[in-house]
């Protein structure tokens, strides 16, 4: 066991596994977060708190992070690079791991240019593997300078993204190899909208044993009208949306029970995908939803480990 | 700065030297007049023209110009079109500091017009008139 | 090249309110290349000056010359005499230039003309585009020949993240993506599997941010310097 986090045991049970994900509030308002910790406990092994996603300022992932342990909750922390250089990351993980955090994700981080900041600095001091490979070195006791560092070190479940979705196609599974190469143990997948284009990315995954070093978990993301998925097909980078979901939704009385049984039936067909080890439902805006989708995908109670 | 019916206004007039040169002495032979401060300087083509060349003229004149070959007729290929795109480029120049974009311009002719190249300069001179002096004439 | 782009005219007008004769410098160099600052940009904006100055009714008098460069102590020598003559210096070098101005004529102030861009190629007329950051560590060799440090919105050196689609870059459909490209220029040379290495993390110190840099090769020093 790398940190004997919640998610780390699930994830070695075998048992298929859920992750949520809840945003921070645009203020310092730890009560939207302890709110959505207390709505969605249980339902997940562990929930994603984003870090000033899509550069746009918000309460940070850490301090969100410390308000789940409170509510018992375990948080998955997230650091981007955009906006930190590599002193500052390493202090916050020792700061994450004194308060209790053991689920570290590594991201790149959007560009500022999408938030609303859009004249700040840009950070970029190490990209997500070099983060990754800080994250494991620092398990294993020592600072990015090789440093040997005092007292036990941090125990750390590190995750990373992928996207299949992006390109170039065939690269993505590399990219994937070098993430895990470094030392990352669970990765999730930006959320599943063309099923065919996730499988042969899987199929390219397994066939390097990928599946094998990294626990891999497909992105759930519920949709909510046709404007939603038109939008994040057309403008949203690295994302794709199969014709026949926005025909689905674009045919449907009613629109988002349509998206949740979209989910649901996602779900249910990734349960039985080879080399898939759970799934990483992100419901944005639409946190309320997710307990009704785990209920009926069939993923509620979770399992015991 | 009188804008009364005193005014003669100072007129810069660059003319390749295929067409609006030629045409400019077609224009004496056949006596046509035109207005005397005309300024007439040759180009070996309108291509010639540039930026610079408008902005010194105007530095001491209140209209400038450039006559060029017609369309498709440039001796050397291209010079009409450069030329027309260094007078929209003085236009811009000119309205960064507030001054009249239609104090420069470009007019096409033949050789043998004559009687073209007298009415184009003499409307200019008209419209030049009706603008005004050129409040950033450096040298009076 | 160092590409530049002249500033707006209000705002040199705004620097240039005060005074009653100015030399407007131009410079022979880069921003003679990228149509800038060069001896034609120069007597044009200093047209532009004298002709506003003189609708404004309050005359400013221009002189103009344009130096070989003036990243050079030796070029702007030469013109002393002309600066002597003059309130203040209008420069349309890079910010290299402007500053060496003012550090060969310490008792004039020395403005800048021209809002220097970056470090470029000229893809075609009127069009450029940044290709180097100076960094100080060229990593050209691991990557076909494309750097990931200055065409990469992110700097990555793992890439491309998961923005880049298309071949393009998450922050700009007009901005290729510099990892599509440097996958596809290593595929066409063979090498594509050197990319499933790590790139170590970067040494930061070589560039920018460990402070100004500085240059001294000893093997030129003239011996009657030291």
């Amino acid at each position: 066991m790398k940190a004997g986090s919640k998610l780390e045991k699930m994830l070695e049970s075998g048992n298929f596994t859920v992750t949520g994900e809840i945003g921070p509030p645009k203020s310092c308002n730890g009560e939207v977060v302890r709110h959505h910790a207390r709505m969605l406990k249980g339902w997940c092994e562990s929930f994603n708190l984003t870090d000033n996603q899509t550069a746009i300022v918000r309460l940070s992932s850490i301090a969100a992070g410390k308000i789940l342990l409170e509510e018992d909750c375990e948080p998955n922390i997230q650091i981007v690079c955009r906006d930190r250089n590599r002193i500052a990351i390493q202090s916050d993980v020792l700061g994450a791991c004194a308060m209790g955090m053991k689920n570290i994700l590594c991201l790149s981080g959007d560009h500022q240019k999408f938030g609303n900041h859009p004249t700040a600095k840009n950070v970029y001091d190490v990209d997500s593997i070099q983060l990754i490979k800080i994250l494991d070195t620092m398990r294993k006791g020592s600072f990015a300078n090789e440093e040997k560092m005092k007292d036990e070190p941090p125990k750390i479940y590190i995750g990373c993204a992928a996207n299949p979705f992006a390109d170039p196609f065939e690269f993505r599974v590399t990219r994937l190899e070098k993430k895990a190469g470094a030392g990352a143990d669970f990765c999730q997948t930006q959320c599943v909208l063309d099923m065919e284009r996730f499988e042969r990315w899987m199929e390219l995954v397994r066939a390097r044993g990928l599946h094998k070093r990294i626990k891999i978990l497909a992105g759930i993301t519920p949709m909510k009208s046709v404007k939603a998925a038109k939008y994040m097909r057309d403008y949203v980078a690295g994302m794709m949306v199969s014709d026949d979901i926005i025909q689905r939704l674009g045919k449907a009385e009613d629109v988002k029970a349509e998206g949740i049984n979209i989910a649901i039936e996602q779900i249910q067909h990734l349960k039985k995908m080879e080399g898939i080890a759970g799934v990483h439902i992100m419901a944005i805006a639409w946190e309320e939803i997710v307990p009704e989708i785990c209920q009926r995908a069939g993923l509620a109670p979770r399992p015991e480990v | 700065m009188s804008t009364g019916a005193n005014f003669q206004p100072k007129i810069v007039v660059f003319a390749c030297e295929n067409s609006g040169w030629l045409a400019a002495g077609h224009a004496a032979e056949l006596s046509l007049s035109y207005p005397e401060k005309v300024n007439l300087i040759k180009l070996p083509c309108s291509g010639k023209i540039d930026v610079l060349y408008f902005m010194k003229a105007l530095e001491k004149a209140d209209g400038t110009m450039i006559l060029a070959c017609q369309k498709e007729n440039c001796k050397f290929l291209q010079g009409n079109i450069r030329a027309a795109q260094r007078v929209i480029q003085t236009r811009h120049t000119l309205k960064e500091i507030g001054i009249e974009e239609d104090r420069v311009g470009i007019f096409y002719l033949a050789a043998n017009m004559g009687h073209k190249f007298a009415e184009v300069v003499q409307n200019f001179y008209d419209k030049i008139r009706e603008l005004g002096p050129n409040p950033g004439k450096v040298i009076k | 090249m160092i590409i530049a782009e002249r500033k707006p005219i209000d705002e040199i007008l705004g620097f240039l309110v005060k005074y009653r004769k100015v030399l407007v410098l131009g410079c022979g160099g880069c921003v003679t290349v990228c149509l800038a600052g060069g001896e034609k940009e120069a007597g044009i904006l200093g047209s532009q000056l004298a002709m506003a100055s003189r609708k404004e009714g309050r005359p400013l008098e221009v002189v103009q010359k344009t130096v070989e460069r003036q990243c050079d102590f030796e070029y702007l020598a030469g013109i002393r005499h002309l600066v002597k003559e003059v309130d203040a210096v209008l420069s349309l070098a890079c910010g290299i230039g402007i500053q060496t101005c003012n550090e060969a004529f310490r008792d004039k102030m020395t403005w800048p003309g021209v809002n220097t861009r970056f470090l470029g190629v000229n893809l075609n007329v009127g069009e450029w585009a940044e290709r180097c950051q100076a960094c100080g560590q060229c990593v050209l060799d691991r990557t076909g020949g494309i750097c990931p440090v200055a065409r990469c919105s992110k700097s990555i050196f793992n890439g491309p993240c998961g923005g880049s689609q298309g071949g393009k870059c998450e922050v700009s459909p007009d901005t290729d993506c510099a990892w599509a490209l440097i996958y596809d220029r290593l595929t066409q040379l063979g090498e594509v599997d050197s990319l499933r290495d790590i790139m170590g993390i970067k040494d930061w110190s070589h560039s920018r941010d460990g402070g100004p840099r500085k240059l001294v090769r000893e093997d030129l020093e003239l011996e009657s310097g030291k």
